[in-house]
């Protein structure tokens, strides 16, 4: 596309996403069945070898079915992980990222941001926008020229985005290919699933890991009670909420009833997202599970066993567990490290762990929900010029590098006596490196995560022990491999209309029969049209 | 002479006579009340800017009165540069944007509050469309891009300087103006220009203090076009970056905290620190112009 503004660029533009009027005519070139098309040509794609970095051993190790490295200390003498420069010190990238926390300072007046150039021997410039306003930014950047990488989350016409601006990377990694860029080859084939679109690679995955969602527990109230942090069974669950809660002593046994509907559908072993049997699919929303579990929350809504704030938007419920006010929240495995900094301290009785799904009932098996593989997908901006793709995939091999080599504490500690000092083992941040290395680069690409607690091993060897035991239980949802344009485009219309009825059915202004008239807006508004583009899209990778 | 006439005598409506103590206290415990429940509100944001984390969670969230005031959330959020930076770009663009933004707009109200001016209907028109239509976000992004004033400053104020809403309010006030003034001062023989700037500006001081207070906390607050224009983390104006740390919930990016971070300052006191810092050169400015709001509100009052 032009970078001039043409009148029919401006009316296409006027008249949806940027991402659609892009798509254009493409989109309608396969508008019969996008989401078949898609999946026809992904199933044929062939990914990027899979090939375990070696270079670092861990203290706890990992399993096949995606327990996490464990790392009691950082290794005494990292590996050099990538002993040549990825750039000659002249070239400039750019990349637009999410920002999920502060803004840096700009890298002029950062070393850390430098020294993270230097490296690189590129240098590269930021576009940050925060997380809560990327989808306000995302189609101004799609309408003009591209920067260098683009973080892409979630937007609609995705395959017709990536076609129409995007590289395709499959000549540069499929297969043995990627043997070059070693640190990308060391991250799973399921993340580098989500990126394949259009019958090609078109983008680094950011990955994440399987174990999902935790139920983290203030260990310590809980024994303090003489009550059993790892109930058996649903009734036991109860009697450990009802023995924690003391609204005279300003504590509660949880916060998100959301979460807890959640968390009773694990025990019962319902499917996580969509059931698929033969090729048909169910939204677990429509499922009878669904309707009992919510009148179980309803119930123990009722009884006030959740904190009184817990619906309010944007409840500070990190600050609530570690003071003790709640016990019991839902959160991802990433917040672990943060709440044992933050709340674990030399003399302090606090302990978190994290608690399985018991048993519904005698006849139920519980499970958990697996993570979603890749958090983001890092396009490359479309290019002939094979010369620079190389750089780009060597810069975000450096970005990639894991937990353990030296590069891993450039990317995300920064210089050595500037930013972090080593105590006793473990990289420390100084005030200077907390405000600097806020530039999240890890942003453009990732390495797979570690289980790792600075000066708290004890805490590490507990979160590995939790994994070992919640990782086979996970389960993944059928409809993660998929891809449903209009699942893509309603997401937020869907999950809203969904959330708002859930509120009112728990905090009672609605009977539970509200939850069916819900259910029927939502097949209506474009629930039925994602399942039909699911099953298509099944059936086409059969 | 009755009791009536003696009041009125001392120039007091029987209203006005002096209040019995009761009633005096009972007035006192009102206005007391009053003042409290607006005060508390800031105190207690001020004093949870200042508390650590054992007195957030003690006190539930907001604290009245912090035992161990520190300002370790003010001098985090000040670290690096960042906020301070930041602070100084809102400066100049609520400053400079509301002297243009007032240079402009009071010249277009007052060529519009001139019947006889230069097709000012069809101008009019097209100032009060803008008050109905939006052209969107990506035609906006497209021209400011087109006019090259992505990454510049620029591209916050001149999308805004002028406004339907401004003009039109500064308009109105204009033309009840006495013409009579003006037509002395064209005897006199001023022009068009010297008529504005030597009569019509001084006259309408109470209006443009006015329009002035809009275009500043307009300025200062907006953060949404610096979203879409500005990408160097340098230039970006307090409000985006503040907006990082509330909407975020400050350094919660978990994955990378150190030790250290246990002694960084809560969540609640940061968050709190942050509406401080952004008050303060609104709260700062508004004494100032206080007295000319009034008199602008009161034009119209006594009008007739």
């Amino acid at each position: 596309m032009s970078e001039s503004m043409s009148r029919r660029t401006l009316l296409r533009l006027m008249g949806g996403t940027a991402a659609a009027a892009i798509a254009g005519p493409t989109l309608s070139a396969c508008s019969s069945s996008p989401a078949t098309s898609q999946q026809q040509q992904n199933s044929g794609v062939q990914l990027p070898s899979y090939i375990p970095y070696q270079g670092v051993k861990p203290d706890l190790a990992p399993t096949k079915d995606g327990v996490m490295s464990g790392f009691l200390r950082y290794p005494a003498t990292p590996i050099v992980g990538i002993p040549d420069r990825p750039g000659t010190g002249s070239e400039e990238l750019t990349a637009f990222i999410q920002q999920f926390r502060p803004i840096p300072p700009a890298a002029s007046r950062n070393e850390y941001w430098r020294n993270v150039n230097d490296k690189l021997g590129v240098t590269l410039n930021l576009q940050m926008v925060p997380s809560a306003n990327y989808a306000d930014k995302l189609p101004t950047v799609l309408s003009g020229e591209l920067p260098d990488f683009t973080m892409i989350v979630n937007t609609p016409n995705m395959p017709q985005l990536l076609d129409a601006k995007c590289q395709n990377l499959s000549e540069f990694l499929a297969g043995d290919a990627i043997k070059d860029y070693p640190m990308l080859a060391n991250l799973r084939p399921e993340a580098w699933r989500t990126t394949a679109f259009n019958g090609g690679i078109y983008g680094i995955p950011i990955p994440r890991e399987r174990v999902g969602v935790i139920w983290f527990t203030r260990v310590d109230i809980v024994k303090a009670h003489g009550l059993n942090p790892a109930p058996a069974t649903f009734a036991e669950f109860k009697e450990l909420a009802k023995g924690v809660t003391n609204p005279k002593e300003n504590r509660w046994a949880f916060h998100g009833a959301p979460g807890v509907r959640d968390l009773i559908l694990r025990m019962m072993g319902a499917p996580v997202g969509w059931q698929e049997e033969g090729g048909k699919f169910t939204s677990i929303n429509e499922l009878d599970q669904t309707k009992q579990a919510i009148s179980d929350t309803r119930e123990l809504v009722k009884a006030g066993y959740f904190h009184p704030d817990t619906f309010t938007q944007g409840a500070p419920f990190k600050d609530w567990i570690g003071g003790g006010r709640v016990v019991m929240v839902a959160d991802n495995y990433s917040a672990w490290p943060q709440y044992v900094t933050q709340n674990v301290k030399p003399g302090s009785p606090v302990q978190f762990d994290g608690m399985l799904p018991p048993k519904y009932d005698a006849s139920s098996t519980p499970n958990l929900g697996r993570g979603v593989p890749s958090f983001s997908t890092t396009a490359f901006k479309k290019t002939d010029d094979k010369e620079r793709i190389k750089l780009m995939l060597r810069v975000a091999n450096y970005l990639a590098a894991p937990f353990g080599t030296q590069e891993y504490l450039i990317n995300r500690y920064g210089k050595e006596g500037v930013d972090y000092t080593m105590v006793n083992g473990d990289p420390i941040l100084t005030s200077k490196g907390e405000v600097e290395h806020t530039a999240e680069f890890y942003r453009i690409a990732d390495a797979p995560w570690p289980l790792y607690e600075p000066g708290h091993p004890e805490e590490t060897k507990k979160e590995h022990a939790y994994q070992v035991k919640a990782v086979p239980m996970t389960l993944a949802n059928p409809a993660d491999a998929l891809y449903s344009e209009t699942y893509n485009r309603k997401r937020n219309t869907l999950n809203k209309l969904l959330d708002d009825a859930l509120a009112d059915v728990l905090q009672g202004r609605k009977e539970l029969a509200a939850w069916d008239d819900a259910m029927d807006r939502w097949r209506k508004q474009g629930g039925d049209q994602v399942r039909k583009e699911y099953e298509e899209a099944f059936a086409a990778s059969k | 002479m009755n009791t009536t006439a003696r009041t009125r005598t001392n120039g007091r409506s029987p209203a006005m006579a002096p209040a019995s103590v009761p009633i005096k206290i009972l007035k006192a415990i009102v206005l007391l009340i009053a003042c409290g429940l607006v005060v508390m509100p800031f105190v207690s944001v001020i004093s949870t800017s200042l508390a650590d984390q054992q007195q957030i969670t003690d006190a539930g969230g907001y604290v009245l009165l912090p035992d161990r005031p520190s300002l370790s959330a003010y001098s985090s959020i000040l670290a690096g540069g960042v906020v301070a930076r930041a602070l100084l770009v809102s400066v100049g663009i609520a400053v400079v944007g509301t002297v243009l933004g007032l240079i402009v707009t009071s010249a277009m109200a007052y060529s519009l509050s001139r019947p006889t001016s230069f097709a000012h209907k069809p101008i009019l028109m097209v100032v009060l469309l803008t008050m109905l239509f939006s052209p969107g976000i990506i035609p906006n992004y497209l021209l400011i891009k087109q006019l090259g004033l992505l990454n510049s400053w620029w591209s916050l104020i001149l999308p805004v300087l002028v406004t339907g809403f401004s003009v039109i309010v500064l308009r109105s006030f204009m033309m009840g103006l006495p013409p009579d003034i003006l037509e002395s001062a064209r005897i006199d023989g001023a022009n068009d220009l010297q008529i504005f700037v030597r009569i019509i500006l001084p006259l309408s001081k109470a209006a443009l203090a006015v329009i002035g207070l809009f275009f500043a906390v307009g300025f200062w607050n907006s953060w949404f076009n610096a979203l879409l224009y500005i990408n160097d983390p340098s230039k970006l104006p307090l409000p985006l970056v503040l907006r990082t740390y509330v909407v975020d919930n400050a350094r919660l990016g978990a994955e990378q905290l150190s030790g250290e971070a246990g002694v960084l300052p809560p969540t609640q006191s940061l968050q709190m620190a942050i509406l401080v810092i952004s008050l303060i050169p609104i709260l700062l400015v508004c004494p100032f112009l206080q007295r000319h709001f009034t008199k602008g509100v009161l034009v119209g009052a006594v009008k007739g």
